[in-house]
């Protein structure tokens, strides 16, 4: 059997065992606080499993394999940002977060301003940074089929987009959040095993010396000892510091991160759950560096740009070459079994992201925005969701047709300056600082959100002649990452739409937000579990 | 058990609906207990996030400033910069455990008794 037909076979194998899931958990599934956050009765580590799972996405397991195959020490400052930024979720946001809000990023930005102006610009803003986020999952999607299954042309690639798009439709609507959180920590489990199994396999490969595989990394990459240190990739000093500033403080304004606070019944649990996470997703980019440096020693740079220029498809070559290289049964294996680790990896962080930006569209901007004042109808909001994931899937599949051939780690890169420029201003100074008010959180959303796009477009991923589309003008803004400049904008917008207004309201009602949100009190429960479904 | 389909919030659990935490807040506002906590909340958490901010940043610094440090071989083909990285992993299981047990040890007894505080105010309320 070829790595084609096999790959097919462990993806199917995948895709039924989750939809499997899918149908127990839509059995699961009879209220709101079931569809959106799991009736708050998954455990603390499981929870930690499922953000891993929620967390480690394409660009993970393929960029940041790639990134260091290609550019030696550079790549690795991914692994270190990614894995830090948890640290500000734990201290400053997680415990809180999870006592104040009910189902949505939202539900704590507006907990003491006015609903309407809030919840709009937080569902703009939580559908914005998930769209971007969606798209560059469903690229890496069309680009691994493509190559996996020696499929020629375009027509393959958007078929595997749309393809995936159908999955995650079916996934959420169906599932919820109880079959969402559920793919998650299966895909974690998968990926965790395969990430230990191919780094252990690297090692052998050297004798278990990591000196040597450094230096046939080395000397494999050309570069020589220049591929241990930093400078292949980035240069400037304040390219590093915008973007290490972007990865750092990213984590923490990621809608599809922070919904996940509100699956566990306590202030407590959602602690542990970050510990566990910090555990994993450690775990995992501690391993990175036998993956990259492993694809760079074994694998080599011709090989990994031949199949994929921005070095995407290093962790699965690897495997190739490890199972005993191309055309050999061990090698075909593996590889099958990597690139299915990867499809399930894309497959859970969409289905994530999908249900996160559905659910911000039915109870932020359905329920509160437009049928504001009226009898809750949550059964209507529930279907209000379903049919968003439905829409906000289908536009991610035109959109990533759209954008195929992009940069998979360029996309996610922007998706986290965008939510540490937008959201994490709003959420610091909605939880710690009394003055707030509602302009403050508004034009903090709304200036760090378009400003941020608005670096990128003008900045020289897209402009300029390494850009995408304004090949002919050199850059307006010479970043790639526009974190240095967009997230202290975000804040200085909302720290001056907050000095120029005042709201008395708000005020009053920090002594009761900090109350609830450090002891707990009047915090949402757990709901109780729905009957067996033999009693039903 | 008999299974309702209701949310499980008998009084007997004892917490309370979020319209009565409203006026309980303002209680326990100006509860000592709440201040202590409060206290000792901004003490830790500020000073930690100063902390691994300034220690994280120092590595995308050095990088970019010092990249022959940072490439210096400390042992065998093991750079500063690749130790330095590693140690940021290492930084961040001791903070995130520091964290944990500090939570556990100065915030969750205090939360619990504001909570039973409360719950004993509310049925006292009832009772009068």
């Amino acid at each position: 059997m070829s790595h084609q037909s096999l790959s097919l076979t462990l993806f199917v194998v995948f895709v039924v065992i989750t939809l499997g899931i899918t149908i127990w958990a839509s059995r699961q599934t009879r209220t709101a606080v079931d569809f959106y956050s799991a009736g708050r009765r998954i455990k603390g580590w499981q929870n930690g499993v499922a953000i891993s799972g929620d967390y480690m996405s394409a660009a993970s397991f393929l960029g940041i394999a790639g990134l260091i195959s290609l550019f030696g020490y550079d790549g690795f400052l991914y692994s270190v940002g990614w894995l830090v930024a948890y640290l500000t979720v734990l201290v400053l946001i997680a415990e809180l977060l999870r006592n104040s809000g009910k189902y949505t990023m939202a539900d704590v930005l507006a907990y003491r301003m006015r609903q309407r102006p809030v919840r709009s610009a937080a569902a703009l803003s939580t559908v914005g940074v998930s769209i971007v986020y969606l798209i560059a999952q469903m690229v890496g999607a069309g680009a691994l089929v493509k190559l996996l299954l020696g499929l020629e042309g375009d027509t393959a690639a958007i078929l595997a987009i749309a393809g995936v798009g159908v999955l995650m439709i079916v996934y959420v609507t169906f599932g919820g959040m109880i079959g969402t959180t559920w793919v998650q920590i299966v895909k974690a489990v998968l990926l965790m095993a395969g990430t230990v199994l191919l780094s252990f396999l690297v090692l052998t490969k050297f004798g278990f010396s990591m000196n040597k595989m450094f230096a046939d990394a080395a000397t494999a990459s050309g570069k020589g000892d220049a591929f241990l240190a930093p400078g292949l990739r980035f240069t400037s000093t304040i390219e590093l510091v915008s973007l290490g500033l972007a990865l750092v403080l990213g984590t923490a304004g990621l809608p599809h991160i922070l919904i996940r606070f509100y699956t566990v019944p306590t202030a407590q649990a959602a602690r542990k759950s970050v510990i566990w996470a910090i555990g994993i997703i450690g775990s995992f980019y501690i391993l990175t560096t036998f993956l990259g440096f492993g694809a760079a020693a074994l694998v080599g740079h011709e090989a990994i740009t031949g199949a994929d220029k921005a070095g995407n498809m290093a962790g699965p070559l690897l495997a190739q070459v490890i199972g005993g290289g191309e055309g050999s049964l061990g090698g075909d294996l593996f590889l099958a079994f990597i690139a299915a680790v990867a499809f399930a990896t894309i497959l859970a962080v969409v289905a994530g992201l999908t249900i996160t930006a559905s659910s911000s569209f039915a109870h932020d901007f359905y329920a509160n925005v437009l049928r504001r004042g009226q009898e809750r109808d949550e059964g209507a909001e529930v279907r209000v969701a379903r049919i968003s994931a439905l829409v906000i899937g289908g536009i991610s599949i035109v959109l990533a047709s759209f954008a195929r051939g992009q940069n998979v780690a360029f996309l996610v890169g922007l998706a986290f300056a965008v939510a540490a420029s937008a959201n994490l201003p709003t959420i610091l100074f909605s939880l710690y600082w009394k003055r707030f008010t509602t302009s403050g959180a508004v034009t903090g959303i709304l200036v760090g959100l378009f400003g941020s796009l608005l670096l990128v477009v003008v900045g020289p991923n897209v402009m300029g002649p390494e850009g995408l589309i304004f090949k002919g003008s050199e850059p307006l803004f010479p970043l790639e990452n526009p974190g240095i400049v967009s997230i202290p904008l975000g804040f200085a917008a909302a720290w001056l739409g907050t000095m120029l207004s005042r709201e008395p309201a708000s005020e009053e009602m920090y002594e009761e937000l900090r109350v609830r949100s450090l002891t707990g009190l009047g915090a949402e429960e757990a709901e109780a579990a729905p009957a067996p479904a033999s009693r039903r | 058990m008999v299974n309702t389909r209701e949310p499980s919030r008998s009084p007997t659990t004892g917490r309370l609906s979020a319209e009565e935490a409203v006026t309980a807040a303002e209680a326990v506002g100006k509860d000592p207990e709440m201040v202590e906590l409060e206290r000792r909340h901004t003490r830790f958490v500020w000073p930690t996030t100063i902390f691994f901010l300034t220690y994280y940043m120092a590595l995308n610094i050095l990088a970019g400033t010092s990249p022959d440090l940072m490439g210096k071989k400390v042992f065998g083909e093991f750079t500063f910069g690749y130790l330095f990285a590693l140690s940021e992993f290492v930084m961040a299981f001791v903070v995130a455990g520091v964290y944990s047990r500090w939570a556990a040890r100065r915030m969750d007894p205090l939360s619990a008794d504001l909570r039973e505080k409360m719950r004993h105010q509310q049925i006292k309320e009832v009772a009068e």
